[in-house]
């Protein structure tokens, strides 16, 4: 049961969306694949923030990893990725409380400006950190939580919230946030198969 | 041959990485599939050990042919135990399914070539890179049996006894149960104090055993072999000792809650269970513990886990195995129980003969009531599951 990555993103007027504060916690996986992991996390973000709508959550499995995703309607985006076994209902609890948060200690003026990783919002790491224990966290797991009316979509791949004729593979090797040892990682864990394409 | 002469640097820059850092923890392929000019493919960074991926291929085939050759006489070239040893480290390193290659260094150990500690600690990096070998662990296996039978031959002059001894070696720092602080002395007090320092290097070493064990459970979900490596050295290097059991069972517990759909930690729990379930007597004795309270703990901690986790498989299954144990502790009178049971036992005997309907009953309401109306939708397709299970189960008169 873990959260890997938590990020505030903010969706920009031309369908793009740019990446402005994260926190990880990488340390489960091998030290050498830590960076590919902490970029293809990004990359997922960002792909996912841009392609939902505002006033819209999903939740994306791919693999054995599921990504949760929350854009406001002023276009503040949140995504949060778990292990499948990561409640949803927590995930997107979290997501609220990390948007409001973020929406009360930053300024408005900056959200649509900041460079990447330019904003310092250090609660971030702590929502992280608070929240890998779902039940000490949120004391509301157990009874329904406050949650809006927004349903929940649901997405089977990331491939899914693509559009149509868009390709994960091309993605990642058109993006420019992936280094090149990053997308040879994808490259080969796709070739055999393995479990530690993070996607 | 200009594989060979690329190998063989290779082999040196691995080597010398080695000589450089004895400390190195972890081991991992780098996706770098080209070589950068004059730039080593073998990276040693904060004690972790990473080979570029182009150079894997040449380094193996450069190391399991000279191997092979050694061993099939073909090389009229002799090699000496210190390079053999470099050999066989550089192939299981990558593919640690070679278990020709872990046989050799069996050969080493039992030769002296290669010291046990020195092997076991190989044997920890291979599994960083490769969580779930099953050659790994075994061959892991055969080398602690070795490190078994050299401490116990070194605890010879003492005054314990070969069987209960290991008790003593076990640190109960695990536990959080209310041991009787007497009955724990006279546990230490048996095993002998002057066997200090071989006892504390025996419980180093199964401690790291221990971490192994959770480390690679860690790394790769449902490791059976792990688990059953965990299994071997309860029975092998703590003779099942009853402390070591109950600590197992608070350790796992947290394993468990962080790894929910994780079938083997559910195993495991219920071989601790199980094996417990024929040490009544001694967890009563020295633990004033009934096994019956443990029992009813772990229902209690499904139950919990299941409402607070719906929709995971897996958690039913163990609810299965906890509910038809306390069936079964309910319903039949143990015939072995000792005589010295005071009033207070005896009566709480008489209760549960009774208890066991009224548990069929409200293990059947409590999944009616709160399982099937799950706002799950798969918690609620396993509860029917459950129920339709209890009914067909256990006949109620």
């Amino acid at each position: 049961m873990k959260l890997y990555s938590l990020s505030v993103l903010y969706k920009t007027g031309d369908a793009k969306a740019n990446r402005l504060v994260s926190a990880y916690e990488l340390n489960s996986f091998s030290f050498f694949q830590r960076s590919s992991v902490k970029e293809f996390m990004n990359f997922s973000s960002k792909i996912l923030v841009e392609r939902t709508m505002p006033s819209s959550r999903s939740s994306v499995k791919e693999q054995e990893y599921v990504c949760h995703v929350y854009v406001k309607s002023n276009n503040v985006g949140g995504v949060v990725i778990a292990d499948h076994e990561y409640p949803q209902r927590v995930a997107h609890t979290l997501l609220n409380k990390v948007i409001d948060d973020f929406e009360a200690k930053v300024d408005k003026k900056f959200w649509s400006i900041a460079k990447e990783d330019e904003i310092k919002f250090p609660e971030l790491e702590q929502f992280l950190q608070k929240y890998q224990n779902p039940k000490e966290a949120d004391a509301m797991t157990k009874i329904n939580a406050d949650l809006d009316e927004t349903k929940i979509i649901l997405h089977n791949t990331i491939e899914a919230v693509l559009e149509r004729g868009e390709k994960i593979d091309d993605l990642v090797e058109k993006s420019e946030g992936l280094s090149l040892q990053s997308k040879t990682f994808y490259k080969t864990a796709r070739k055999t198969n393995s479990c530690c394409v993070i996607l | 041959m200009d594989i060979d002469r690329r190998g063989w640097r290779l082999f040196q820059d691995l080597n010398n990485a080695f000589k450089r850092d004895p400390n190195i923890d972890e081991f991992d392929f780098i996706p770098v599939l080209e070589p950068r000019n004059n730039k080593s493919p073998i990276v040693l960074v904060e004690h972790k050990l990473g080979l570029e991926l182009w150079c894997v291929k040449i380094l193996f085939q450069y190391s399991y042919r000279s191997l092979m050759a050694w061993r099939n006489k073909k090389a009229s070239k002799f090699l000496a135990p210190q390079e053999l040893s470099l050999l066989t480290r550089s192939v299981v390193l990558i593919n640690p399914e070679c278990y020709t290659v872990w046989n050799i260094r069996k050969e080493m150990i039992e030769s002296g070539d290669i010291s046990i500690t020195d092997d076991l600690k190989l044997n920890s990096i291979v599994l960083t890179k490769h969580p779930k070998s099953s050659e790994t662990f075994m061959h892991r296996r055969w080398v602690l049996s070795r490190f078994i039978e050299n401490h116990l031959q070194s605890s010879q002059g003492s005054t314990c006894s070969t069987g209960s001894g290991i008790d003593g070696f076990v640190s109960i720092e695990g536990i959080d149960l209310n041991v009787d602080l007497a009955a724990q002395n006279q546990l230490h007090a048996q095993n002998g104090e002057d066997n200090g320092q071989v006892g504390n290097d025996y419980h180093k070493q199964m401690k790291l055993e221990i971490n192994v064990c959770t480390s690679s459970a860690d790394k790769y979900p449902c490791n059976y072999y792990a688990w059953s490596h965990r299994t071997w050295i309860i029975q092998h290097c703590y003779n099942c000792s009853t402390q070591v059991l109950l600590s197992e069972l608070q350790t796992s517990q947290s394993w468990v809650e962080k790894h929910i759909s994780d079938m083997c930690g559910y195993h495991y729990r219920e071989y601790l269970l199980t094996t417990l379930s024929s040490q009544k007597h001694q967890l009563w004795i020295h633990f004033s513990i009934q096994y019956t309270s443990l029992m009813e703990k772990e229902h209690h901690f499904i139950l919990d886990l299941i409402s607070t986790y719906p929709g995971h498989e897996t958690m039913w299954y163990h609810r299965k195995f906890v509910f038809s144990s306390l069936y079964d502790l309910h319903s039949h009178i143990s015939d072995d129980d000792n005589n010295e049971r005071d009033c207070e036992s005896n009566l709480k005997k008489t209760r549960l003969e009774i208890d066991y309907m009224e548990l069929f009953k409200t293990e059947l309401d409590s999944v009616e009531i709160h399982g099937v109306k799950s706002s799950s939708i798969p918690q609620q397709r396993f509860s029917q599951n459950y129920i339709n299970w209890l009914n067909r189960t256990f006949k109620v008169k």
